[in-house]
């Protein structure tokens, strides 16, 4: 492995680019070239000059072992925006890269541990890597020894470029929201192994890590995509059964059902897993409960 | 410019990539800007100083760090925290200790609460986490998170500090401007934390606001490296005792209103205990100890023990 490739959209994300920028500045000397593709997803002339400005402004004092692209895109969402993103770079790209969000601080020994994750892995039938959230850790379930878990958090996470092509790469009917729980399921039916990587920290600054103070977009397009992933790898009694949850009186739960039956329809097969929905490894099964 | 934030962070250097790290980088990750860092080395292992002062250079690249290494007393916790207090030039100050961390929004959530409302102490929420060591696939030892909550919300009482600590240590702000004459107690081996806010507490230019709202983690380890046992417990009596004295000649107005907050609060404690007990009763071992203990089967070591277990329960 020469170089590895970290694919990072924006949208509106200015405000949060100073201090990721600042910890690529100052990432130790890596044992491979790192390239980080940033996309801007906003559309907007002004937001793009403004990122653009900032990362010029990085890039001088930048060592030689990172290199920073920045290009832009239409508002494609989150999973085909990264789809899109590894379609134009794939040919310059290992056999794995990298998504991060860009509300993140890298800590300065990141790379270098994913790196020794990558080396002790080699033989292993891996499809993804969970980078392990600081200070917020992610609360869901994984094997402390195997460090196995049952689906990644898109936030941070390295992806085998093989296997992540194999399966058909990111859902491009879900815009926003659990389109990271729906590539793990894809994962692991395809017998990909899903680990997470509690050495491999990165600082992910969470705005919505109280789900009371979640926004109605957050809400709606999170909702959508649970009914979503229920219709498209369980049963129609789990679709029924998510439905009565929704509260009659909700205010959303028109445009929930609504965005349901968009992702419904574009939608080519149902594959039933039957480890989606388990009483053990339920994706939704958290290790606390705050 | 905002006012100068110190925070003191009090390292024996012992846990470097395990815990110094994630405090470090919890310094880093905060959004408030105006931010020295105090790191109080306290060990006189020369190699130990050397290791740590060297952890710390990537970090210092990111963060503004002023390291003071301290070689004399020893195991003592107060001795570092007061020489940090000579140390200071900044309007805020917080504490913490290198096994926990604060979360982002700590500096500028309670540093905003105290300019809005003119105070001198803030104090924010905290949440509880239990780790244990663990080795992953690649060899490398990590902290694995068995539990994480939020600690009961306890509403500010004078009183009720003056009796128990409830307020952990890396969970408040102060006005450097409320320090004049308040010291840590060097003669304390625990509680020193406690000591020093019951100073803060009956002075004068004292007051506070209070947010529920979780500003960082008190984490703690469910092994050995967990340091209050029934070794030290006797020291940890003789610290509660040292600190009692503090209020010996004092007089305190206490308002019929602060009685609440004493006595739910001692309810709470009482529920708890009361869970545990009831936790470790439901246990089949326990079960099957005291059914021995009772028919007189197994021999005195394992009575002992248990009485032992029971003996602390009830404490």
């Amino acid at each position: 492995m020469k170089r590895l490739d970290i694919q990072i959209l924006l949208y509106f994300s200015s405000n949060d680019l100073v201090k990721l920028l600042k910890s690529i500045e100052v990432l130790e000397k890596t044992k491979l070239l790192t390239y980080f593709h940033f996309v801007d997803q906003s559309e907007d002339t002004k937001e793009f000059t403004k990122v653009k400005d900032i990362i010029e402004q990085s890039k001088k004092n930048i060592g030689e072992s990172i290199k920073i692209t920045l290009n832009k895109q239409p508002n494609y969402g989150f999973g085909k925006g990264h789809n899109e993103v590894y379609r134009k770079n794939k040919d310059s790209y290992g056999d794995s890269f990298i998504i991060l969000n860009p509300d993140s601080i890298i800590h300065h020994n990141l790379i270098d541990n994913i790196v020794k994750y990558l080396e002790q892995l080699k033989d292993v039938n891996w499809g993804l890597l969970e980078l392990a959230q600081f200070p917020s850790e992610h609360p869901k379930y994984f094997n402390p020894q195997t460090l196995e878990t049952n689906w990644i958090s898109g936030a941070g996470t390295v992806i085998n470029s093989k296997a992540f092509e194999n399966i058909g790469m990111f859902d491009e009917n879900i815009f926003m929201y659990g389109e990271d729980v729906d590539l793990s399921m894809r994962m692991r039916m395809n017998k990909y192994k899903i680990l997470h990587l509690p050495n491999a920290q990165f600082t992910h600054l969470t705005k919505d890590t109280d789900v009371s103070e979640e926004s109605d977009f957050t809400r709606i397009n999170k909702q959508a995509a649970e009914l979503y992933l229920r219709y498209k790898l369980s049963t129609d009694k789990d679709v029924e059964r998510y439905i009565n949850l929704i509260g009659k009186d909700d205010p959303h739960r028109k445009e929930i059902l609504k965005k349901f039956q968009e992702m419904k329809k574009t939608l080519k097969k149902r594959t039933y897993f039957r480890r989606f929905i388990d009483k053990n490894q339920d994706y939704t099964n958290f290790r606390w409960v705050m | 410019m905002k006012g100068k934030w110190t925070v003191v962070l009090r390292t024996q250097g012992k846990g470097l990539e395990l815990e110094l790290n994630n405090a470090l980088n919890s310094l880093i990750a905060q959004t408030y800007e105006n931010l020295l860092v105090l790191l109080m080395i306290h060990s006189n292992n020369e190699k130990i100083i050397e290791k740590t002062l060297s952890f710390i250079k990537p970090f210092q690249k990111m963060l503004n760090i002023k390291p003071i290494v301290l070689r004399d007393k020893q195991g003592n916790r107060s001795y570092p925290l007061n020489a940090a207090l000579k140390n200071l030039d900044c309007e805020y100050l917080s504490f913490l200790d290198d096994d926990d961390i604060y979360y982002p929004n700590m500096g500028s959530t309670l540093i905003k609460a105290l300019e809005d409302n003119d105070k001198t102490f803030a104090l924010g929420r905290s949440i509880d986490v239990i780790e244990r060591l663990e080795t992953n696939i690649a060899g490398e030892e990590y902290l694995y998170t068995v539990s994480k909550a939020k600690r009961p919300y306890q509403e500010f009482s004078k009183p009720l500090l003056l009796l128990e600590n409830f307020i952990p240590f890396n969970t408040f702000i102060l006005k450097t401007s409320l320090l004049d004459g308040v010291k840590f107690n060097e003669d304390m081996t625990y509680l020193e934390d406690w000591d020093f806010l019951k100073q803060l507490i009956l002075k004068e230019e004292f007051s506070f606001i209070q947010l529920d709202v979780p500003i960082s983690e008190y984490r703690r380890r469910n092994d050995i490296t967990d340091t209050f046992n029934e070794d030290n417990y006797e020291k940890w009596l003789k610290s509660r005792e040292t600190t009692d004295n503090r209020l010996k000649d004092k007089e305190t107005v206490i308002r019929i209103g602060d009685l609440k907050h004493i006595k739910s609060f001692y309810e709470n404690e009482f529920e708890k205990q009361r869970a545990g007990i009831e936790i470790i009763r439901n246990n089949p071992g326990y079960r099957i100890w005291d059914k021995a203990i009772n028919n007189r089967i197994l021999k005195n070591t394992v009575v002992k023990l248990v009485r032992k277990v029971r003996g602390l329960l009830h404490k």
